[in-house]
């Protein structure tokens, strides 16, 4: 078992070096319930991020993307690599009501819009096979199975993810008030409602308007 | 993830692995229940597809009590020819009703009728061409033939309008709903251009695909495929004299052998986000009148269940972080914020502070 696994045998009162119930063959509860908390940061915050490309073919505008590895989540900028200039976002409703025509249109993709979970447009359609479209996604990571398998997750979000296996933990004994304790511990320490906050990043500065 | 391991799942914060308080059919319907519920609340099942036209259906059947024995593994069915409401046949031209009711005069009929919609572009059709919505189809969000636009209209518009709107053809410029329970649609007028590739008949696959051995044709084209060592697997959606569209789905009941087989069905739901359903099946389960409710453990889940529906919209906002507008409704101002005074530097005093 893991770090995080032997964090939460801790909090639940278990021997860590000999379990009585979660042993290293019997650990499936509890790396169920960390491997649903690091998917729901993952889908709230978007801090999970690889970069996928699609060849674009002449004339088809629209793609369903399957990902080998992990979820598709969202994407978070687009990178045309042969024209060398990012993509903005669009949908539906704006293409439709700036020109309800542009699938007809060829050329240099301009826009690109996500449709449902695995299907990305790009407008204008491509007039060559001859670019290739970068997404920076933001991916829900793959479930990890085994003890050495990494754990795509920041540091900042480990004891939530041990509040959020320990709230389940006592759900499935029966005990509510101990799970919503501990659930409401796991709240505390996950970006759910706001973002990362980039303004942080800068310095600030001091003197005259 | 399919539902035999979501249950198991389930049935491990139940306590009842041994299916002793809550049953597999009970947990199941609720599953369902929740799934669609969750669907309503954060609408984020949307999908696209391209509908061949003239589209192709598994099984044709007539009268209605053939439904019962059409193949259960399979879902598109066509209903060909007419039902006579006042009696038990099947009838395909009109004027046979007529010679029914002893009537020697014979109306005439548009055109020809058939038992599969691709035949209608053999002979002038003397019927609609209904085109099935894709399975799990809910609501339209944008429809398209040949990449143009189409626009909905009412049957009664277009009977107002053309005499002749059964067997009209040309460009699609329209669609109408022929009813609601069969979730088909008509395009007007009929397409006149086909998606076949060669003149022996029917041909809706081009070079590279395969034939479905069971189902004669592809029924759904998908495309080229790169092979692994180009890193991505793409699955093309070709537009050209299709009927292409996208809605928003419902979200799919499970329906597995609840005799014991076939539980390896899966939620349309994305692998991520049916832990919420697990959530919202527990809640109602807990709350059932059974030997196993608990009021505290039902309040519980239903929070967990209330905190995943926010993450989802949460996630659904995230979706669109890379947008430089925003959409609105005219109602509405942008600028939000209104200034009723100016602005004034800072060591000014306030505007009230000076009236008082």
């Amino acid at each position: 078992m893991n770090d995080l696994e032997k964090d939460v045998l801790i909090i639940i009162g278990e021997n860590v070096d000999s379990p009585d119930v979660f042993t290293s063959s019997n650990i499936t509860p509890i790396r169920d319930s960390v491997n649903d908390a690091i998917e729901e940061i993952a889908m709230v915050s978007g801090l999970y991020r690889e970069r996928y490309s699609i060849p674009l073919y002449q004339d088809q505008a629209f793609y369903r993307v399957k990902f080998t590895r992990g979820i598709f989540g969202f994407v978070v900028s687009a990178w045309l690599r042969g024209n060398k200039r990012p993509l903005d976002q669009t949908d539906i409703i704006k293409l439709t009501a700036e020109n309800p025509r542009f699938l007809r249109q060829a050329g240099p993709p301009r826009e690109y819009l996500q449709i449902g979970m695995d299907v990305i447009g790009v407008v204008p359609k491509p007039g060559s096979s001859s670019d290739i479209l970068e997404l920076d996604c933001a991916v829900i990571p793959e479930r990890y199975s085994s003890d050495d398998d990494r754990l795509k997750l920041r540091e900042t979000f480990k004891k939530a993810i041990v509040s959020y296996a320990a709230s389940e933990y006592y759900a499935s004994r029966g005990d509510a008030k101990e799970a919503s304790m501990h659930y409401k511990d796991y709240l505390d320490h996950v970006p759910f409602f706001k973002d990362y906050k980039e303004s942080a990043e800068y310095t600030p500065r001091v003197g005259n308007k | 993830m399919n539902i035999s391991e979501q249950l198991t799942k389930i049935r491990r914060f139940l306590r009842d692995p041994d299916a002793t308080i809550w049953s597999n059919e009970l947990l199941i319907r609720i599953f369902n229940q929740v799934q669609e519920d969750l669907q309503n609340k954060v609408k984020i099942l949307e999908d696209v597809e391209a509908i061949k036209v003239p589209p192709t259906y598994h099984q044709t059947y007539m009268h209605e009590w053939e439904w019962a024995y059409l193949d259960s593994n399979l879902s598109r069915f066509y209903r060909c020819f007419q039902q006579h409401q006042q009696a038990q046949h099947i009838y395909t031209h009109v004027w046979e009703i007529q010679h029914v009711w002893d009537i020697d005069t014979d109306v005439s009929d548009t055109g020809a009728h058939f038992t599969q919609p691709w035949e209608a572009w053999f002979l002038t059709p003397g019927e609609e061409i209904r085109i099935r919505f894709p399975r799990g189809f809910h609501e339209l969000r944008f429809i398209t033939y040949d990449s143009d636009p189409i626009c909905f209209e009412t049957k009664k518009q277009l009977m107002e309008r053309d005499s002749q709107w059964e067997t009209t053809s040309g460009t699609p410029l329209s669609y109408y709903r022929p009813d609601e329970l069969d979730d088909s649609f008509c395009l007007y007028p009929r397409p006149t251009n086909s998606n076949w590739t060669d003149g022996d008949g029917l041909a809706l696959y081009q070079n590279g695909d395969t034939n479905d051995s069971e189902n004669g044709v592809v029924i759904r084209r998908t495309g080229t495929t790169l092979s692994s060592d180009k890193g991505l697997t793409v699955d093309i959606i070709d537009l050209a004299n299709n009927v292409f569209m996208v809605f928003e789905e419902n979200a799919i009941d499970l329906t597995p052998n609840l005799n014991g087989t076939n539980y390896l069905q899966e939620s349309n739901f994305p692998k991520f986000m049916r832990k919420y359903i697990e959530y919202g099946v527990l809640a109602k389960a807990f709350r059932a009148n059974t030997d196993g409710r608990i009021q505290s453990l039902a309040d519980y889940w239903q929070q967990r269940f209330d905190i995943g529906v926010q993450a989802i919209k949460r996630y659904k906002l995230k979706r669109k972080s890379d947008r430089h507008y925003q959409l609105t409704t005219k109602d509405r101002s942008v600028n939000t914020r209104q200034r009723q005074h100016p602005r004034l530097p800072a060591v000014y005093p306030s505007v009230s502070h000076i009236r008082s």
